[in-house]
């Protein structure tokens, strides 16, 4: 078989990651998930516009409503977090700057993810 | 190692620049930048949600923000990008299960009815929004 590796390559000696797969399968069951979490979400969004503090505070605090917006969170935060590493990938190509900014992408999804679940909790339990 | 110039011999693919722009390339470009446009949407969430946990006078102030005419472009704006992004990413679906969908004639017509539906889509909610004002 032919061998489509170049030199350069096979000097730096690096191999593929080994979760590659596992990255495009979870950018695809995250997509899946979200079809459903996200109408779900702009109905409530919609419902609630013009709505006082306490209804809104009220329809969040249902534990079926914080339940499927803290999964809408959960898979949208994983998704969009996916989707940035790709673009970063593709689009950064210094070395430092890469790693910085995936890391910083790292960072800032999780701060927004638990900043979320932590604001839903907090509406939830308090009643 | 066969020789030093297996580099140079090898295709090389024409940079973007020198296509015209066809409408798939528009869709994927699209797909991206509403991605991206969402990713930083998060922000407003997360806001919208922490102002609630937090007290009613700041739910008021965040509240009045996203009311106001600037807010509510934001709003349009993200609204169109979530939409945009999930009936594109359905299309991808479809693309992933039926391969033979991606035959030119086949996609570049789903880039424009995905295109249509999520303006179709984006200009619906905010209608009944309105509506239930």
């Amino acid at each position: 078989m032919k061998d489509f590796r170049t030199p350069l390559c096979k000097a730096r000696g690096l191999g593929s990651a080994r979760d590659g797969t596992e990255h495009f399968w979870m950018q695809r069951l995250t997509a899946l998930a979200n079809i459903p979490l996200f109408l779900f979400f702009i109905t409530i969004v919609v419902t609630l516009i013009g709505k006082d503090y306490n209804y809104i505070r009220a329809i969040i605090g249902n534990p079926i409503i914080a339940l499927i917006m803290a999964l809408m969170v959960l898979s949208g935060i994983y998704h969009m977090k996916l989707g940035m590493q790709v673009i970063i990938e593709d689009y950064v190509h210094g070395k430092e700057l890469r790693a910085s900014m995936l890391a910083l992408n790292i960072f800032f999804s999780f701060s927004m993810g638990l900043a979320c679940i932590f604001a839903l909790l907090k509406i939830t339990l308090e009643g | 190692m066969k020789n030093s110039t297996a580099i140079s011999k090898r295709p090389l693919a024409p940079h973007v620049s020198i296509y015209r722009w066809p409408i798939t390339m528009m869709g994927s470009i699209a797909h991206r930048i509403s991605g991206g446009a969402l990713y930083c949407g998060t922000l407003f969430l997360a806001i919208w949600l922490v102002s609630i946990a937090y007290s009613q006078e700041i739910f008021c102030v965040v509240n009045a923000f996203y009311s106001s005419v600037f807010g509510r472009i934001i709003l349009f704006t993200y609204t169109f990008a979530l939409v945009y992004h999930l009936v594109s990413g359905v299309r991808y679906l479809f693309w992933d299960i039926r391969t033979t969908l991606l035959e030119i004639h086949y996609a570049t017509k789903m880039i424009r009815v995905t295109v249509f539906i999520s303006i179709i889509l984006t200009l619906f909610i905010w209608v009944v929004a309105y509506m239930l004002l």
